[in-house]
């Protein structure tokens, strides 16, 4: 090619960079605007990329537009292990017979997921062993995690030596406190009533403290036996859980150990108490609905699914309503939560009377510079890329019952995540490969 | 052997230069051409063509000399005892006063700053760490930060209550106005930086992290002068800021542009010309501590024992002349009168020579060793400001909007707050500091001090590290933590402690040296509880006493030695 016309090219690459910047931001706002409470379907495709084979240096290396594709034409598979809470989401946007799934717009993607829980998920994410859960043998190279709870300060360091990790939010989900009392279809908790139960301070279904949360209802005198996910075993679901009582009580919060861990006072059977435990929400939804006089915590749409539908209580909010999540109180508890840059927080106890206050999000967490992922490559790093877009954008309106879309004001946070700007967003804080930005800065 | 008892009278020779004066007419009732009776007897007592005369004219002479060197004597010593006074128990105590009103709010901005960071990681964060933020049965680094700037804030409001009361005692009225207008100044910016700090608290207890943040900000305005009452620069700083971030010492922040930091050896070109306004906290602290500086050079140019020295040597050599004489005269060695008030005399100018050669060089010692002296009370307090100030500046690096846990699209992370706590502006004004502190360091013999701020900037650089890695907990553990959290972590807060620990055993050991001449030179002590051994002695008292008793005693010594030659005449 002549200098002369690989000039006009490059010329012509930046116009084409420049414009599809304009079109995205321009698709952000309407996607704000547009919305009130739930992420926009359509307006926002992934924009198309400027070319990358130009043979100057240049600050962005425009990967995905490099060789001119789509998402609908890479090819590429993906592998993603992680959170049983999350596991039904993955699920549908990864079923080749929804038409509005991922795969059905992007047929040469291959995804797949493995539900083997948030703490399993994210040491696959690391390269660290982990055991096999629900028969699922996760041995294979993870290119993602979905998780229910973030790294904390201690696995980012482990992930350091390796690359910096991005938590990017996909939806918000509700626990929810199951219980089995045949007498009382309708139960009323407060938080530091829960807090008070899953410590083992109030044993007796009568106790003063629910009866007076209860005033209406026929409490009886039976014992409370507490069923909690597996002691030892990462769960992003009893994060949630716990960080909201700890929120609202202090005493419950002295379980949390000087190093960040958490330890349940509550003795399990095995050590001489009567706490049951499940590997999982289903199991504990399970060990819930088969004895009466329990109380368990599940995410919301265990608990409301037709094989395990179980009771659960309206908990008292931070205005003092007693509330059942929804659609509409779960995602507008994440809008009113306080939300930083990293995304890395539990929104629980959220501001406001519409808001269901046991509510958190599930990230999907992958490497800042693709080129960290197993055996990588660009098309990889291009797919994996196009997911993650489309999650934020298409995948909300494609979640299964049970799951809340992101509140509208995160999106445009989020999407900064893809493409750098000239200000305000500088080059380390999007997706790399081979440490230069994915997209072409317009 | 004949005495010769007269002389014979001297005629003038004859000449132009020698016309007889015209008579002169004697008083109504007096005989013309003959003296008064007094003057007659007056002029024979002081004839000195008698040798009885000139005897007493030399005795006269010593007397009025004695009598000199005593007022000469109770005028410098009672102005070296008031100075000594001044020096001891107002100038330094006000110095004192000021460096460590300086140094416990530079502590306190540090730990507002530690209580934000604290309070970031609540258990809503990942990394919640109970020992970091809170256990409800044992103070956490959070409480532990509150409190630590509760007493802070009862350190401040202690040393400007006994600054005030220095201020009001004693000076002029030109000087206590300008002193009480500093203080002023400092007490109203104090509290509004006081009530600043409370609502950065009451947002934080909200969940309002970057509201907090430009609280925090608001209240370093007031502390480092961004008042909008002066010009500022580019950047929003005002000079006060700027130079304190350039590495300020007292010694170069009165420049007016173009600033030099002579510490550094660094110039500091200022965007605007203005002189120091002395609008914010810190530099009405640096004020005070400079008026009272200033008062303390100025003292030292009213001491002037050299008159003292001179009177005493002369009284001492013309006692030696008169018993000199004497014995030439009478080829008898001994006059007792002349030879005790020479003895005398000679004890007295040697007293007071040694006396006040030690009073100058213990006022010098307050002055240059205890005060302004490279280990002294000021340096050891500047080296302790600027080091709480480049700690606070670690702290305030993990606040930045650059680091994890803050939503950069509230609005209350406003361009100014941004750009107050961006990472480069603080690493830099850190590094500043620090090369600062090195410098002071360098002539501060104390090898525990040096080698904690080793310990320290090295911790220092492990909390740079894990800010660039964006691991804000492991930050703020090697930041505050009291003690390593485990054994990959350092601790800063620990090798702080004791680096301060250090610095301050300098402090106090000078301010004992202090009390131990205070109590020898004027029998007070300031910086102790416990009283001097000898309350109101001190060689001073006992200076004048001697003065007092000595100078008559010689001249009286002198007038006995008058009568005994008389006897002989």
């Amino acid at each position: 090619m002549s200098s002369g016309k690989r000039a006009v090219d490059r010329s012509a690459n930046r116009w084409t960079g420049l414009c599809l910047a304009i079109l995205l931001i321009a698709g952000s706002l309407l996607t704000a605007c547009g919305e009130q409470d739930i992420a926009p379907a359509q307006s926002s495709a992934l924009p198309p990329l400027s070319p990358t084979n130009t043979p100057e240096p240049a600050p962005a290396v425009g990967l995905l537009g490099s060789d001119n594709l789509s998402r609908t034409t890479i090819k590429a598979n993906l592998v993603g292990s992680g959170s049983t809470f999350a596991a039904p989401i993955y699920s549908q946007w990864l079923n080749a017979n929804d038409p509005k799934s991922f795969v059905k717009s992007s047929p040469g993607v291959n995804i797949t997921f493995q539900a083997i829980g948030s703490g399993s998920g994210r040491a696959a994410l690391l390269g660290t062993p982990v055991a096999a859960v629900n028969d699922i043998n996760p041995t294979v190279p993870t290119d993602f995690a979905g998780s229910d709870s973030p790294f904390n300060a201690t696995g980012l360091l482990s992930a350091s030596s390796k690359g910096q990790l991005v938590h990017l939010p996909v939806a918000v989900g509700a626990v929810v406190a199951i219980y089995n009392l045949k007498e009382v279809p309708q139960l009323k908790l407060s938080g530091p009533t829960l807090a008070a139960i899953f410590q083992g301070v109030i044993t007796s279904w009568n106790d003063p403290a629910i009866v007076k949360e209860n005033l209406d209802a026929k409490l009886p005198g039976k014992p409370i036996t507490v069923v909690i996910r597996k002691k030892g075993t990462s769960s992003g679901t009893t994060d949630i859980f716990t960080r909201y009582l700890s929120v609202v009580s202090d005493k419950f919060r002295e379980q949390f150990q000087p190093d960040g861990s958490f330890k349940w006072a509550i003795k399990s059977l095995s050590e001489g108490g009567t706490t049951l435990e499940g590997t999982t929400n289903e199991e504990v939804a399970t060990n819930v609905r088969t004895g009466d006089g329990r109380i368990g915590y599940v995410d919301q749409g265990v608990a409301d699914s037709d094989q395990l539908k179980t009771a659960y209580a309206a908990i008292r909010n931070k205005t003092g309503r007693f509330i059942y999540p929804n659609l509409d109180n779960v995602s507008a508890a994440a809008s009113g939560s306080f939300i930083p840059d990293d995304f890395r927080t539990f929104i629980v106890d959220a501001e406001g009377s519409e808001t269901y206050p046991i509510v958190g999000f599930t990230w999907l967490i992958t490497w800042r510079d693709l080129k960290q992922m197993p055996a990588p490559s660009k098309d990889k790093a291009a797919a994996l890329t196009s997911f993650l877009w489309w999650a934020i954008h298409q995948g909300q309106t494609d979640l299964p019952k049970g799951y809340a879309p992101l509140p509208a004001s995160l999106v445009p946070r989020l999407e900064r995540l893809f493409l750098t700007e000239k200000i305000n967003n500088p080059v380390e804080k999007v997706f790399l490969y081979e440490g230069q930005p994915l997209l072409a800065q317009p | 052997m004949t005495l010769q008892t007269s002389l014979p009278p001297t005629q003038p020779a004859p000449g132009p230069g020698n016309a007889p004066l015209p008579p002169v007419m004697p008083p109504p009732g007096q005989r013309p051409g003959l003296p008064s009776p007094r003057r007659r007897q007056t002029a024979s007592l002081f004839n000195t063509h008698t040798l009885l005369g000139q005897f007493r004219s030399l005795a006269a002479l010593i007397v009025a000399l004695t009598a000199i060197a005593l007022l000469v004597s109770f005028w410098v010593l009672s102005n070296l005892q008031n100075d000594f006074r001044r020096v001891i128990t107002k100038l330094t105590p006000s110095i004192v006063a000021g460096q460590q009103l300086g140094q416990a709010l530079e502590d306190m901005d540090s730990r507002a700053a530690d209580y934000q960071l604290t309070s970031r990681i609540d258990v809503t964060n990942p990394d919640f760490q109970a020992a970091v933020y809170n256990q409800p049965n044992q103070i956490g680094l959070r409480e532990t930060a509150w409190n630590d700037l509760e007493n802070r804030r009862r350190i401040v409001d202690n040393q400007l209550s006994i600054a005030r009361t220095k201020a009001v005692s004693g000076d002029s009225t030109e000087l206590k106005n300008e002193e009480l207008d500093a203080l002023n100044r400092i007490a109203n910016r104090f509290y509004e930086y006081y009530a600043k700090i409370n609502l950065m608290r009451y947002e934080l207890d909200q969940g309002h992290k970057e509201t907090a943040l430009a609280n925090y900000k608001a209240a370093e305005d007031i502390l480092v002068g961004n008042l909008g009452l002066s010009p500022r620069d580019v950047n929003g700083n005002s000079k006060e800021k700027v130079l304190k971030d350039n590495g300020w010492s007292p010694t170069t922040f009165s420049c007016v542009t173009n600033c030099q930091t002579a510490e550094l050896n660094k110039a500091v070109p200022l965007s605007f010309e203005v002189s120091l306004p002395y609008d914010g906290l810190a530099a009405n602290v640096h004020k005070l501590a400079e008026i009272n500086r200033t008062r303390l050079d100025h003292t030292s140019g009213q001491l002037s024992p050299i008159l003292v020295w001179v009177t005493a040597v002369l009284v001492a050599l013309m006692t030696i002349v008169i018993s000199a004489y004497y014995a030439f005269i009478t080829h008898r060695v001994l006059n007792l009168g002349f030879a005790l008030a020479m003895v005398a005399g000679l004890a007295l100018a040697i007293t007071l020579i040694t006396s006040l050669n030690s009073a100058t060089r213990d006022y010098n010692n307050f002055k240059t060793d205890f005060v302004e002296g490279p280990q002294g009370i000021v340096q050891t307090s500047t080296i302790q400001q600027i080091s709480a100030d480049a700690n606070a500046d670690l702290s305030r690096l993990l606040l930045s909007p650059d680091s994890p846990g803050l939503d950069s699209t509230q609005p209350a992370l406003t361009t100014d707050v941004k750009r107050a706590f961006s990472r480069d502006t603080l690493l830099s004004a850190y590094e500043n500091k620090r090369k600062l502190v090195q410098k002071l360091l360098d002539d501060f013999s104390n090898s525990e001090a040096s080698r904690n701020w080793s310990a320290f900037t090295a911790a220092g650089q492990k909390i740079q590290d894990a800010f660039r890695q964006r691991l804000l907990a492991t930050a703020i553990l090697i930041d505050i933590s009291p003690n390593p959290a485990n054994a990959q972590l350092d601790s800063a807060r620990l090798h702080y402690n004791q680096f301060t620990a250090g610095v301050s055993n300098n402090g106090v050991s000078k301010q004992t040296a202090f009390d131990l001449s205070a109590c020898n030179s004027i029998g007070q002590r300031e910086f102790s509880q416990t009283t001097c051994n000898s309350p109101g002695g001190g060689y001073l008292n006992l200076l004048q006493l001697v003065v007092w008793i000595v100078f008559p005693l010689v001249a009286l010594l002198v007038a006995g030695g008058i009568v005994l030659t008389s006897r002989l005449f």
